[in-house]
């Protein structure tokens, strides 16, 4: 919405700089987003406004609703003009039907005027101002009239239409070539204004190039109509064709102004082109049109919910000059808001209004009451952050919607979450894992020569199971590759491998004070060999994430020769850390012993550890690999694997014959279930 | 030997003199020797003290006692300093070029987006409010019907949504956790939703997806004078103290009276924050009795916020996680 700033005077005296003006509009939320000079042959010193207007103040599409707005801001009257009413000489002989959708619908004939005539030159610069074209006089006036009152008024061209009007849902596919040449097919949800033969206008929207009026139109149909927001709401925005007309419609036009633009309108056109009008035929369906509601309004409750302390004088002022009706009701105020303000309903949107002409920037600033004792905050997750951040990877944040054909190379995901209206193909569907994603980032800085890579994001990953239940878990993702830190005068470049992201995967765990497995398992997109599942040690049916080396095959598709490791985990594990219980520790020294066994490749670690562990008695106190070894010197199909392996007892020192016993037992026990043996 | 008086000073002063001025290690346990070894000359003479009549006896032997141990003394404190300088000149070999880099130096970062949700969070926590989050994919009814924003509204028009089947979306901004909350959660409330939302919308100002932060306090005697209260506080603590804002009228369905914040920023205003108190429509969808129980809601968006704070310009560079942007946080 754009407007001369000397229209304005037409309504309100007013007296301040164009800088008021704007700064009073924008802080009563009619914000004027730019004005610039205009020079006027009418008027000294005009100025454009242009508003951005927020979609509750319909009735602020119009030059009334501004000036009415600066007149109850600067307290001064707001002047109603009064036109003079138009003689009928000739008769209305249509017949008007229509339905409950469009409540008032006015008509007007008109005959033997002159639309060759040009429209007066000061309303075409105000039209011209208001940012519309000049088009005929007949449309010109009809414009004028829309951005004076915001009464959207349309014409036809009488001779162009065959008979009675009748206002109804279109047909299915109903087909209506518009005034923009463009002809759409519409839905039963649509509504037009029909002669007996053909749609002629596609109502509060847009009229049919059919019946529309060119400069030798000699006689037109006036129409005048209040539409209710909701049939017509969605339609224009459907077929791509907002007009002047559809914002005002669907924001809701002041019901009680039909008479007085059509009468507005006549006039006009009467003084400038002449002509002959009938009657005012006026289609109203009274229990259809929207009736003014009064609202209950108690100015104490209302000044504690804004902690103000506004006066019932001021507020008395503010919604008279609004245009509302107060009455005094048994408790409170019954305050009527007029016909065209819509957005008035509850108490609350009048509270606004109070808020509004006091100024917002005039209510106090309150403390609110003293913090309540919460939940303690869970900081696990940061801490988590915190350490990736110290071990040099960096966070990257990426969109959730990701590239189809990516996703099929990389990842399996047998029940994608698509998007309907996506962006673009490369951006279509919801993310089953963070894969894809790391995996895009890390090729995109690989490509600009970076040689350490490490990255971690933390975010939501969808995914769908058979009966269509959507899962959308957080997740916590890092992807290393390259190099493991950056090149240093004291060693050379180190390429990661599987063990660098799983020391990180294990401190995490450290961190959090989680016991956890891991499993070897295989998955697609990642190497046969070199993938785990990670579970609770106390629970391993319960995977809590998973990292493995991505799949060299698939690698050498997008063309990566190196090895690059992912790990996954889910978040919600790292939201139950309770408080670290202390436990008391030994003072005696501990014993302890190196053992060297030699058993099949096939063996893992893991479980050969977790026997020695039950193995190892009462008093075990730790273990840890220290050596691996496989190749000369051990028979083919076997390693060499070593720990060093701790004891102590909280009640004294351990005697040697105790740990002989146990290591014996150790011993024994992985030759009868590993059939491995001790390496001297 | 002669033990008489002038001789005693003369063998005093001569292994003063030596010992102090032996240049090293070998010269002064040479020294050393001579005077105090088995058979050095202090020695020696403490051996002919026999030789002396008895009534000399005493105090000659209490003079060359004496001057035993003052001799000891400096050649203590001398074969310290001796040893020191060994030492020393042995480190000092090996000494570092220690202007060369250490080792394992590398550091990475948290994306400026997550910066600037901690940093605002922490501000809020510290009030009272919880961190709270939800769903990314959403219904129809919590990200726009139970936010008084019935189909066809007009103000539906300002999103632009994503959808996928089964009239499911990706919610477009993080007010359903609010409605979330005050359906789940106990009463009274205070809660603060920072994550990422999505609108289908890209150019140089929108992103396709994006990051909010939201707060709700509902609570007995809530106020728009304590809204703005909280605001302003919040706004000093994230722009400095002398940041000068303002609040006014603004249209969101889902709160009444509403309020957009600027900040004086360069010449003009700069939007920050949209702000107001909740719908009674809203509190009534989740079952709060807007007499009882008033509440306001506030919210922004992170991007802009990490851009004044950073000095960023390209809303885009924050999604394209280029190391020579991330690097630098």
């Amino acid at each position: 919405m754009q407007f001369s700033r000397n229209w304005l005077k037409d309504y309100i005296a007013l007296d301040i700089s164009i800088d008021e003006i704007c700064e009073q509009l924008t802080m009563a939320g009619i914000e004027v987003e730019d004005y610039h000079q205009r020079t006027s042959n009418f008027s000294k010193g005009d100025y454009i406004i242009k508003l951005d207007l927020t979609p509750n103040r319909g009735d602020c599409f119009s030059i009334r609703g501004i000036a009415r707005e600066l007149s109850v801001i600067n307290n001064i009257r707001f002047i109603t003009p009064s036109y003079p009413k138009i003689k009928d000489t000739i008769k209305f002989s249509k017949n008007i039907k229509s339905i409950k959708e469009a409540p008032i619908y006015i008509g007007r004939s008109i005959e033997g005027l002159d639309n060759s005539i040009e429209a007066p030159a000061f309303l075409k610069e105000r039209i011209e101002f208001s940012g519309l074209k000049s088009i005929n006089s007949l449309v010109d006036i009809m414009n004028y009239v829309m951005l004076e009152m915001g009464q959207p008024l349309h014409v036809f061209d009488e001779d162009k239409l065959q008979g009675d009007i009748s206002v109804r849902f279109a047909k299915n596919n109903e087909k209506i070539t518009l005034l923009d040449e463009q002809t759409v097919k519409l839905q039963k949800d649509c509504l037009i204004i029909s002669d007996p033969h053909q749609p002629i206008a596609f109502a509060g929207i847009m009229g049919s190039l059919n019946s529309s009026v060119d400069s030798s139109t000699t006689s037109a149909f006036l129409e005048s109509a209040y539409f209710t927001p909701g049939v017509i709401r969605g339609r224009a925005r459907r077929y791509g064709i907002q007009t002047d007309a559809s914002v005002r419609f669907e924001r809701g036009v002041d019901f009680q102004l039909q008479k007085i633009a059509i009468e507005r309108a006549s006039h006009l056109i009467q003084e400038n082109m002449g002509g002959d009008f009938s009657k005012v035929k006026a289609n109203i369906r009274t229990k259809d049109v929207p009736k003014l509601k009064n609202i209950g309004f108690n100015l104490v409750h209302s000044n504690k919910f804004l902690g103000t302390e506004i006066s019932e004088s001021d507020s008395k002022r503010y919604f008279k000059g609004l245009g509302c009706k107060i009455a005094k009701g048994k408790k409170h105020l019954i305050v009527t808001p007029p016909s065209w303000r819509f957005d008035l309903s509850i108490s609350e949107d009048l509270s606004e209004e109070l808020a509004r002409f006091e100024g917002y920037d005039n209510i106090p600033n309150e403390t609110i009451s003293e913090a309540p004792i919460g939940p303690l905050g869970n900081s696990t997750l940061n801490d988590i952050s915190n350490y990736l951040v110290n071990r040099g990877y960096l966070e990257t944040i990426t969109y959730s919607f990701i590239d189809s054909d990516k996703v099929k190379l990389l990842e399996i995901c047998p029940r994608p979450i698509i998007l309907e209206n996506p962006l673009s193909e490369n951006m279509s569907i919801m993310r089953p894992s963070l894969l894809t994603s790391l995996v895009s980032v890390f090729m995109y800085n690989k490509n600009r020569g970076k040689e350490v890579l490490k990255i971690y994001e933390q975010g939501k990953v969808f995914n769908q199971d058979a009966k269509g239940n959507i899962n959308q878990e957080s997740v916590l993702a890092g992807l290393i590759g390259g190099a493991n830190k950056k090149p240093h005068w004291l060693e050379g470049l180190k390429a990661v491998d599987f063990y660098d992201v799983k020391g990180n995967v294990e401190s995490i765990y450290k961190l959090v004070n989680k016991e956890v497995i891991f499993l070897q398992d295989r998955l697609k997109g990642f190497h046969p060999g070199k993938f785990s599942y990670i579970a609770l040690k106390s629970k391993p049916s319960e995977v809590l994430g998973y990292l493995g080396s991505l799949d060299p095959e698939v690698m050498n598709t997008l063309d990566l020769q190196e090895e690059v490791i992912y790990f996954q985990l889910n978040c919600k594990q790292f939201l139950d850390a309770g408080d670290i219980q202390f436990k008391t520790f030994s003072k005696y020294p501990t014993s302890q012993r190196d053992l060297s066994f030699l058993i099949s490749k096939e063996i893992s670690s893991q479980s050969l550890q977790e026997l020695i562990i039950k193995k190892s008695g009462k008093h075990f106190s730790g273990i840890s690999v220290f050596d691996v070894y496989e190749g000369k010197g051990i028979d083919k199909g076997l390693k060499s694997i070593s720990y060093n392996i701790t004891w102590r007892s909280h009640k004294g020192t351990l005697v040697d014959e105790e740990i002989e016993k146990i290591v014996e037992n150790i011993i024994l026990g992985v030759e009868k279930k590993f059939s491995g043996k001790i390496r001297q | 030997m002669n033990l008489d008086s002038s001789s005693i000073n003369t063998l005093i002063d001569n292994a003063i003199h030596l010992l102090e001025s032996s240049k090293n290690q070998k010269s002064l346990e040479k020294s050393h020797k001579a005077f105090l070894g088995k058979n050095g000359s202090l020695n020696k003479a403490l051996k002919s003290l026999g030789n002396l009549p008895k009534e000399e006896r005493q105090e000659v032997g209490s003079r060359l006692n004496k001057a035993k141990s003052t001799i000891q003394e400096l050649y203590i404190k001398k074969k310290s300093f001796f040893d020191h300088k060994e030492i020393e000149s042995k480190l000092l070999k090996e000494g570092l070029d220690i202007t060369l880099p250490g080792r394992d130096k590398s550091v990475g970062s948290k994306h400026p987006i997550t910066l600037t949700i901690n940093k605002i969070s922490s501000f809020f926590s510290a009030l009272g409010f919880e961190v709270a989050s939800g769903p990314e994919i959403e219904t129809d009814y919590y990200n726009f019907e139970a936010l008084n924003i019935p189909s066809d509204h007009p103000a539906k028009d300002m999103h632009d949504t994503f959808y996928l089947q089964k009239n499911l979306l990706l919610r477009t901004h993080t007010s359903p956790v609010q409605i979330r909350a005050m359906e789940e959660q106990k009463l009274p409330l205070r809660i603060i939703c920072p994550g990422r939302v999505y609108r289908k919308d890209s150019d140089i100002t929108h992103t396709p997806m994006f990051h909010q932060i939201e707060g709700l306090v509902l609570e007995e005697g809530a106020s728009f004078a304590q809204l703005k209260g909280l605001i302003n506080r919040f706004l000093k603590n994230y722009f400095g103290h002398e940041v000068e804002t303002r609040f006014r009228p603004s249209y969101f369905p889902f709160t009444e009276p509403s309020a957009e914040v600027d900040i004086r920023w360069k010449d003009g205003w700069l939007e920050v924050m949209g702000c107001g108190m909740v719908h009674p429509n809203v509190l009534k969808g989740c079952g709060i009795d807007s007499n009882l129980l008033t509440g306001f809601a506030f919210g922004m968006g992170a991007e802009r916020m990490a851009m004044l704070k950073y000095g960023i310009n390209d809303l885009r560079t924050f999604f394209e996680n280029d190391f020579r942007f991330l690097e630098q946080f």
